[in-house]
């Protein structure tokens, strides 16, 4: 119970200081006119935050903490990072079928290797190519293009 | 084995003097890819529903299925919109390659006076652009609500003069056509109007249609449309208009408000894009906009077309630029 | 009565194809992340370049209706949004998919649809020249108060701790303040080149409802083949789906109401009109603690609210030029570019191609239930797939969808990196709708305010404050934020008694 309550607290502070730089950055400005709304809506999120502080420390709240499995998620977000910074140079559809690949094979609940491959592959392939035919050829979207395609 | 790496550096050699031959007939055959082009508002308004128009001739054949113009590749409009046009072109003149296969719309006096107004936040001027052709001129009216004490420019004017800062006119942003039209109205009558920029130029002609602001600048296509609600009081151009033959100029009420206003729309390259490419699109690009269908179709919609070739329009560029820099010399930003 | 002449032309074999295949493209359209209602129109209107002008305006018409539909599905099914206008539908829709009721969820949402739609048309067909009087009268002192009474309900769509829903709705507030100052032109809290321009609500939609499907779809992907968590899917047949739908008058009243009032007010969007209705459905309702886990009420209201919106969001584009939506804003584009300029003529001159453009869409309504229907019937395969896939279905319709809002990479970029913090914020009890409803209502809350103020001058309470539109709308604020405060103080009084026990 001791441990819920610190941790509850830690996030509470954590938002009041994520609250307090937004306050920061939105009130000292020099063009107080321009920064007048989000120097407004700023404040008020301090205050909230200031108030969710309050009542964490009275012990108002009910627990509302869920976990997360951080170490099946990290793969993802590193996998989805890294192709968004790929799209560039490789284009739209090379750097898709390559995250789906990625993402399909890593998570693939598959034993063996050679089918678990086969199945991402073309997972990649059917799914780039349903992109292809709607954006590319249905709706006539500009896609960046580099590599192959 | 010999043989094999001799046919190996055969294929290398021949791919190589492949390869360069390609690059040779890229420029003699340009266009052999289509042309995308970058409007920097959103799909729908003014600029990209003309800009849709006049290019949609460049991707089709004639009867006997002969590319008309460009090799029948097509353009294709990539909209990216943002801040009053500053984040396409911005992206634009930072990302796109001068190979003539990215060209982008220019709106002038926008993008003139936004390099003028924020020098160092604004990455584009004419001078590290092309024009290519201009398609159309949209000139900034003076309009009220049809229900307005206002029945001439005299009458806002003299008004005006009794209440200074009282005359609230609405325009489609900041230093657009409308915006400039404002500031030459007020020093050219002497006078002190409060201009409001909204999101656009239909969010504009709203204003004065539901009586917000007491009168507006918007672009006469649009007021055009919607002239039976409102009372048009005078025209920021040199001529009258073929659309409102009634509505007087500016110079004919001795007003000194000339036509540095008037929206022009038009295509530009990136500078340092290869000459004989810019040739290409020079000489057919004005053809396209004055093809029969282009033409009917920009009637149709009530937008007036005017097609200038690239002379013509570098010389209305630095017109533009030297004047508007004299214009908005005390409303540099961010230096 | 003049209305009625025009069915013919609607279901002459050339019009009536092309409305059938715009509906079920629409269908699909809006189904896919991404690609809302405005977008859907803007890119088929290159299409209608080679139409007659009917023709062409049937399609846009259809592909509109069924769009706005079709984004429940997405929602339902997979919990995202398939525009803005669909987010109070997956608030009750989606529990109810996991509690095993997909397929009753999305009856309901296309009968409440349907319902919304007509209601709408049948506005726009009568009464049109009083709507449009009235939709002028909204300046930036009335859109400005309508924004403060949107942000008045942030606080009742959160689910869970009340402080948290606001916190998270304010800090979307600030978020759209990103980029450009809308009336000044100030360029703020731009820290890097992909925040030029300002973070787009369309990708933040995404972000914000996406990835962290994604994140939980790869967490509970276990090492077995593991589908999809459902409880085992329910079949329900249409008809009874029909009489229950229909016997919720109340939420389909509000619905409609709000819908149709919201959809009027020009730039106010129905990005709005499917929360506001829900909010009012689950304050007057008589068991609100049911609302966000599984109550049919809550779809009903949000998707015949949000369907109610397209008619009347025609009124001030066919009479004024005025669009009343994002997506009548293009449409507009499309009315002009086939010769049709807004005003009188278009019921005089242009009287046919109108009229059977009216027509099309109350026609149109009837054949989006029917295909949705029988789209209902298919969304078992979606709780078929198997985790990995899905996910990697959900991160490919993201990405794509992103993109092509404005051609961004950066916009991909921004979508990814929201989404991976509102999937942490929401482990700690932030969720994700106050969150989108601050970042859609902040540009229209500060744009008005500024304009306001400028058109004002002086005497900015006296301008604020005047006119009987602007003190309906602030009592109506004033309530709203009563009704909270009060149904909170209750919430834990019920609390203590309980704990009490």
């Amino acid at each position: 119970m001791r441990i819920v309550f610190g941790r509850r607290l830690a996030v509470a502070l954590l938002v009041v200081l994520v609250a307090g730089l937004l306050f920061k950055v939105s009130y000292f400005q020099e063009n107080l006119e321009a920064y007048l709304f989000p120097a407004v809506v700023a404040a008020t999120v301090l205050c909230l935050s200031l108030l969710s502080l309050a009542r964490e420390a009275f012990d108002l709240c009910i627990d509302d903490f869920q976990p997360f499995p951080i170490g099946r998620q990290w793969p993802v977000i590193v996998i989805m990072i890294g192709g968004v910074l790929l799209i560039d140079t490789l284009g739209m559809y090379s750097t898709t079928f390559l995250v789906l690949l990625l993402v399909g094979y890593w998570y693939s609940p598959e034993e063996a290797l050679r089918r678990r491959l086969v199945q991402s592959v073309s997972m990649a392939a059917g799914f780039s190519l349903a992109m292809y035919v709607l954006f590319s050829i249905l709706l006539n979207v500009q896609v960046p293009r580099g590599f192959l395609i | 084995m010999m043989s094999k790496s001799r046919a190996l550096t055969k294929s290398l050699v021949a791919a190589v003097v492949g390869l360069s031959f390609c690059a040779g007939a890229a420029i003699a055959e340009y266009p052999d890819r289509p042309i995308t082009v970058v409007v920097s508002y959103g799909a729908g308004g003014a600029t990209d529903f003309q800009a849709r128009i006049v290019t949609m001739m460049s991707g089709m054949e004639d009867k006997d299925g002969k590319p008309v113009y460009l090799n029948g590749q097509p353009m294709v409009i990539v909209n990216r919109p943002g801040a009053g046009g500053q984040v396409g072109w911005n992206k634009y003149v930072e990302q796109a390659k001068p190979d003539g296969y990215e060209l982008a719309a220019y709106n002038v006096p926008h993008f003139i006076a936004q390099s003028i107004v924020f020098p160092k936040k604004v990455k584009y001027n004419i001078d590290n652009l092309e024009p290519i052709a201009n398609w159309g001129a949209d000139p900034a009216v003076l309009i009220v609500n049809k229900d307005s004490p206002f029945n001439s420019v005299q009458d806002l004017v003299d008004y005006a003069k009794a209440n200074p800062e009282k005359v609230t006119v609405s325009g489609a942003g900041l230093y657009v056509g409308h915006h400039i039209a404002d500031l030459q109205l007020d020093k050219a009558a002497g006078i002190k109007t409060k201009y409001v920029p909204s999101g656009g130029g239909v969010k504009a002609l709203q204003f004065v249609l539901g009586g917000q602001t007491m009168a507006g600048f918007n672009n006469l296509s649009d007021a055009y449309r919607s002239r039976d609600r409102l009372k048009i009081l005078a025209i920021a151009d040199l001529e009258r208009n073929e659309f409102l033959p009634d509505v007087p100029t500016f110079k004919e009420l001795g007003i000194d408000v000339d036509d540095s206003s008037v929206n022009f729309r038009g295509i530009m390259a990136l500078k340092g894009t290869p000459e004989p490419v810019i040739q290409v699109l020079a000489d057919k690009v004005p053809a396209m906009f004055k093809d029969k269908k282009v033409v009917a179709k920009m009637q149709e919609g009530g937008s007036p077309s005017r097609v200038m070739t690239r002379e013509q329009v570098q010389k209305m560029w630095k017109e533009r630029q030297a004047y508007l820099a004299d214009l908005l010399k005390d409303l540099r930003k961010d230096e | 009565m003049e209305f009625i002449h025009y069915f013919g032309e609607v279901f002459a074999p050339a019009n009536f194809l092309i409305l059938v295949f715009g509906t079920i493209g629409g269908l699909l359209l809006g189904a896919t992340p991404g690609l809302s209602p405005t977008m859907a129109v803007a890119l088929l209107i290159p299409f209608t370049f080679q139409m007659d002008p009917a023709a062409s305006l049937i399609m846009l018409g259809a592909v509109y209706t069924a769009t706005v539909a079709g984004g429940a599905v997405s929602g339902i099914l997979v919990n995202i949004p398939g525009a803005p206008a669909n987010i109070a539908t997956i608030l009750d829709g989606h529990p109810m998919a996991k509690k095993g009721r997909a397929t009753e969820a999305l009856h309901y949402c296309f009968i409440s649809s349907f319902i919304g739609g007509v209601i709408g048309v049948l506005l726009l067909i009568f009464f049109t020249p009083p709507l449009a009087e009235l939709a002028l009268r909204f300046g930036p002192a009335e859109l400005f108060w309508i924004a403060i009474f949107g942000v008045t309900i942030i606080a009742s769509i959160g689910g869970g701790s009340v402080v948290k829903g606001l916190i998270a709705g304010a800090v979307g507030l600030w978020l759209s303040t990103i980029g450009y100052n809308p009336v000044l032109g100030e360029e703020r809290f731009v820290f890097t080149d992909h925040l030029a321009g300002g973070i787009h609500v369309i990708a933040a939609l995404i972000g914000l409802f996406a990835i962290p499907e994604v994140l939980t779809l790869v967490g509970g992907a276990a090492t077995s083949r593991s589908k999809v968590e459902y409880a085992e899917l329910s079949t329900h047949s249409v008809w009874r789906s029909f009489a229950y739908n229909i016997s919720r008058v109340k939420a389909l009243t509000i619905g409609s109401v709000v819908g149709s009032f919201i959809g009027v007010i020009p730039g106010a969007g129905g990005q709005i009109a499917g929360l506001v209705a829900y909010d009012q459905t689950k304050k007057m309702s008589r068991d609100p603690s049911a609302f966000g886990k599984g109550e049919p009420d809550g779809v009903i209201a949000a998707e015949s609210a949000n369907n109610a919106m397209v008619g009347p969001s025609l009124v001030p584009l066919l009479t004024l030029g005025i669009p009343g939506s994002p997506t009548a804003a293009v449409l507009l584009g499309g009315l002009l570019i086939n010769g049709l300029f807004p005003g009188p003529d278009l019921f005089t001159v242009h009287a046919k191609v109108t009229w059977t453009f009216i027509d099309s869409l109350l026609v149109g309504q009837l054949l989006m239930m029917i295909f949705g229907l029988m789209i209902a019937r298919y969304s078992v395969f979606v709780t078929r797939v198997p985790k990995h896939t899905m996910a990697a279905a959900v991160i490919v319709l993201a990405v794509f969808g992103t993109y092509s809002v404005q051609n961004s990479v950066s916009d991909v970029m921004v979508m990814l990196v929201l989404g991976t913090l509102m999937y942490f914020a929401s482990r700690i009890g932030f969720s994700a709708a106050p969150l989108v409803l601050g970042l859609i209502l902040g540009q229209l809350t500060e744009t008005n305010f500024l304009q306001g103020r400028m058109i004002a001058g002086d005497d900015a309470w006296g301008y604020f404050f005047a006119g009987p539109i602007n003190k309906i709308v602030i009592v109506m604020c004033v309530l709203s934020v009563a009704y909270s405060v009060y149904s909170e103080r209750g919430q834990i009084r019920r609390r203590r008694a309980q704990e009490a026990t």
